[in-house]
């Protein structure tokens, strides 16, 4: 039976040793003919009338089946079994896009029942650990490695392979390649490496101060992409440098030994782009046109300021606001890793800069283009309040769309914003990749010296929640115990004891995690504002 | 006539500016008639209250109280020790801060931190606090009386119930777990914060206290002081518990409840009230504390209020 998926003429180089790196490389080497398909070409095509029809197209993939009875794990060097990439006799859906399994290799079942949403973890920040399972492993190294650790030898060269290469794929060739002993393991590369067991290999990464930039050239059709960082992140953030150049990306699940649904570029749903990428992982990414992927170790992040004093009668004056908003926009500015982008007060804070384009807002050219948003002004369990005619006075919690663009944390010195009654339903659709509210459950205050101190202990370390809680207790005024402050939290794995968002610290001091866009979760946590009379 | 010309252009290029200009202000947007969407509360929640009534008989006082003038506070290093000692700590001391200089003691699970300036200090079982322990999950919380009692002893065991320390009574902070996805919501902390206050001529130092916060199985997650030492200064004529109510008609009532009609006053009691850290405050001055219950249109809840009671010392706190 054939099998559609498997392209043809394609040029495969296979191994079979006991260990790929104690032969030189290529010196066993078969060339595997394939049948001749230009899929790349083919798969461009649909992606242009997909894009410029705007039609979704239901996949039609064929067959499931294959025509070769290949062993899982065990490479196959025989004529015409080696790869398999999708192919169709039809018109297929970007999310629907299936990428090369490794030589030898077929799905467990059909590519229509993909692997899950959070993966097998590859990668232990904590220990700096690659995970290994049994089987196949598509990895990466998420910094650069140490001189003397950083080649394939070096890390790998303990795993029993059962006889299969390491591989990585050439994009511009569209061919595999069995890495040799002495190949570097390089960030923003990905390689397959089989495991006859399972492994927890130590990585042995530069020191910071000897971290650079990596960068890798990325082809029109499929490439492999390493995971760059220790810390998870939504493909949308990973991928940013690519633009509008790729198309899907699709992790391997090694815990479940197959493919991962796919992430689209601009998707939704469980196609979203705002999933998460996560270390120690590598990625196929289809790519309409080439295109360099740049990441940067050193990366200077961006923060913004808004206050309301003056409702113009509107409302009553607030006493403060401004004294509160500038201290805090004026500390963080102490932050060599953090850059103030705009401090707006009375009428030149608008609620325009406040929300998504999709409401008539403009929030990605404000607010939402920064990873940190203070207000200071008033509110209430609807939203919070400006102070000018010059458009809506009322940002609504449901016109907010925040970290659809960059926005990660948002603190309001409102009252009642996150009331305990009303906020988990009133913001959740606000979390756009954005990982925290923090504000008030009840009535709030103001006080000149609570901005500054709060982005004091931002920078001394504190967690988000821990500064904003603290310097409520420090600066909201005695009172009968009724006051509280809060934050609401994405909350990514579901487990209870486990604080995701909630432990966030500012970058550059300490560790956050980052949340997909539409978190399933969340938790909400309350703290009296101290010192009762 | 070309000079007339250009004049002529040149007034409508301005009158075509300064209309386009105008635009936003003679033809407000939709939105403005609609202003009203978001119920809001004034700056810390004070509004006006049309009604003031009497739910308590209004206390006596006498008609003269003690000033107090502030004392700087200044911790050194070995301050710092011996606080930390207190709380059995035997861990490095370091000194950190940005802006704010402290001493920190971090002996697991806890860390010990007091500000140099102000004597503001914190003590944190640092891994509990965070809310996602198991062992804080509300099943596991004593009750109020019994954290009471925890944290009274805690204080005393340990050296560290200040002098004129006195219970004023229990808070809770919470935490929640939602799944947005089937609309479930559990409640997974609880905690309960025990707070004294300082005295002074017997009377309660709002914004001067200390508090121990307990957590499940009765364990201590967090001490935290805030204090400011003073001394007598002089006696001054101070207002009539009636007088102070008359003065709440005026300054308005803190309160969660959106446009509030009639307030019912429960509780009159003469206190100080004590600035956060670095606000300068020469005095602490005797200031009445009100509170009771305020109804709204559509829902009741409560209020308080501080009312400066020495005239001859202004209208401002401090």
């Amino acid at each position: 039976m054939k099998n559609p998926l498997r392209p043809e003429g394609m040029r495969v180089w296979v191994i079979r040793v006991n260990n790929p790196f104690f032969v030189p490389p290529f010196t066993e080497r078969k060339e595997v003919k394939m049948r001749n398909t230009d899929i790349s070409g083919y798969l461009v095509r649909v992606l242009f009338v997909l894009l410029v029809a705007g039609i979704a197209v239901a996949p039609v993939l064929g067959e499931q089946g294959t025509d070769e009875e290949s062993d899982p794990g065990v490479a196959a060097p025989d004529e015409g079994s080696a790869v398999i990439v999708m192919t169709s006799a039809g018109p297929v859906a970007v999310e629907d896009l299936v990428p090369p399994y490794p030589p030898g290799w077929e799905p467990p079942r059909s590519p229509a029942v993909q692997g899950g949403l959070y993966p097998a973890t590859a990668f232990d920040p904590a220990s700096n650990t690659l995970i290994l399972y049994p089987g196949w492993n598509l990895v990466s190294t998420p910094l650069w490695l140490a001189d003397g650790h950083d080649t394939m030898m070096a890390i790998f060269g303990g795993v029993d392979t059962a006889a299969h290469s390491a591989l990585r794929y050439n994009g511009s060739s569209s061919h595999w390649e069995a890495m040799g002993p002495l190949d570097e393991f390089r960030p923003l590369e990905g390689v397959w490496i089989y495991a006859n067991g399972s492994y927890r290999i130590p990585l042995y990464l530069k020191p910071a101060q000897e971290q650079t930039a990596a960068t890798t050239h990325l082809y029109s059709g499929w490439n492999v992409v390493g995971f760059w960082d220790v810390h998870q992140a939504c493909a949308r953030d990973m991928l940013l440098p690519l633009g509008s150049a790729w198309a899907t990306a699709t992790g391997y699940d090694a815990g479940v030994q197959d493919y991962e649904v796919s992430m689209v570029n601009g998707g939704t749903g469980s196609s979203s782009d705002q999933r998460l990428m996560f270390p120690g992982k590598a990625y196929w990414v289809y790519m309409t046109a080439e295109e360099d992927l740049i990441r940067s170790y050193y990366r200077s992040y961006s923060y913004c300021a808004e206050w309301v004093g003056d409702y113009h009668g509107t409302q009553a004056p607030l006493a403060w606001a401004d004294e509160e908003a500038e201290g805090f926009y004026d500390t963080l500015a102490g932050s060599s890793s953090w850059t103030g982008r705009f401090i707006n007060g009375n009428d030149a804070a608008m609620e325009r800069h406040w929300k998504d384009p999709a409401f008539g807002g403009v929030d990605s050219n404000y607010i939402d283009n920064t990873h940190l948003a203070f207000f200071v002004g008033h509110g209430g369990t609807d939203g919070f309040v400006f102070g000018t005619a010059a458009d809506d006075y009322n940002l609504d919690y449901d016109e907010a769309r925040w970290g659809n663009t960059k926005t990660d944390w948002i603190v309001l010195g409102s009252c009642n914003t996150l009331n305990a009654s009303t906020c988990r339903e009133n913001w959740e659709d606000a979390f756009e990749g954005l990982h925290s509210i923090c504000g008030f459950d009840t009535i709030g205050g103001t006080h000149p010296d609570m901005g500054w101190y709060f982005a004091d202990l931002l920078m001394e370390g504190k967690t988000i929640w821990e500064a904003w809680y603290m310097a409520t207790d420090m600066y909201v005024f005695p009172n009968d115990g009724s006051l509280r402050t809060a934050i609401l939290a994405a909350d990514i794995d579901g487990d209870l004891s486990t604080p995701d968002c909630l432990d966030d610290h500012i970058y550059g001091y300490g560790s956050s995690i980052n949340p997909p866009g539409d978190p399933p979760n969340f938790q909400y946590k309350t703290d009296s504002c101290k010192l009762e009379v | 006539m070309v000079g007339k010309q250009i004049a002529i252009g040149f007034t409508l290029l301005l009158l075509l500016v300064a209309g386009t200009a105008l635009i936003p202000a003679v033809s407000p947007p939709d939105d403005e008639v609609g202003h009203g969407g978001i119920e809001v509360l004034g700056p810390y929640g004070v509004q006006n209250i049309s009604e003031i009534a009497f739910g308590t008989a209004l206390p006596k006082y006498p008609g003269q109280a003690m000033v107090y003038k502030t004392v700087d506070t200044a911790v050194s290093k070995d301050d710092a020790l011996k606080v930390a000692e207190k709380f059995g700590m035997s861990g490095q001391i370091e000194e950190s801060g940005r802006r704010i200089k402290r001493y920190v003691v971090k002996d697991d699970p806890y860390t010990f931190e007091i500000e140099t300036e102000s004597g503001y200090m914190i003590y944190t079982w640092n891994d509990r606090y965070s809310g996602v322990d198991p062992r804080d999950g509300p099943e596991n919380i004593p009750t109020d009386e019994e954290c009471r009692k925890i944290a009274e002893s805690f204080l005393t065991s340990h050296g560290l119930m200040p002098e004129g320390a006195a219970y004023s009574g229990v808070s809770h902070g919470e935490g929640f777990f939602s799944n947005s996805t089937d609309g479930t919501s559990i409640q997974t902390y609880k905690d309960t914060c025990v707070h004294f206050t300082d005295t002074l001529s017997g009377y309660p130092v709002a914004g001067s206290g200390i508090y121990v916060t307990v957590g499940g199985g009765g364990d201590v997650l967090k001490v935290g002081k805030r204090w400011r030492d003073a001394e007598p200064y002089k006696d001054f004529a101070i207002l009539s518990p009636e007088a102070a109510i008359e003065e709440l008609k005026q300054t308005g009532v803190v309160t969660t409840i959106g446009s509030p009609k009639k307030a019912v006053v429960e509780e009159v009691k003469l206190c100080y009230y004590a600035s956060p850290p670095r606000d300068e405050q020469p005095y602490l001055k005797p200031t009445y504390y009100i509170h009771g219950t305020v109804e709204g249109e559509n829902e009741t809840g409560t209020f308080f209020q501080y009312v400066p009671a020495v005239p001859e010392l202004g209208k401002g706190l401090y």
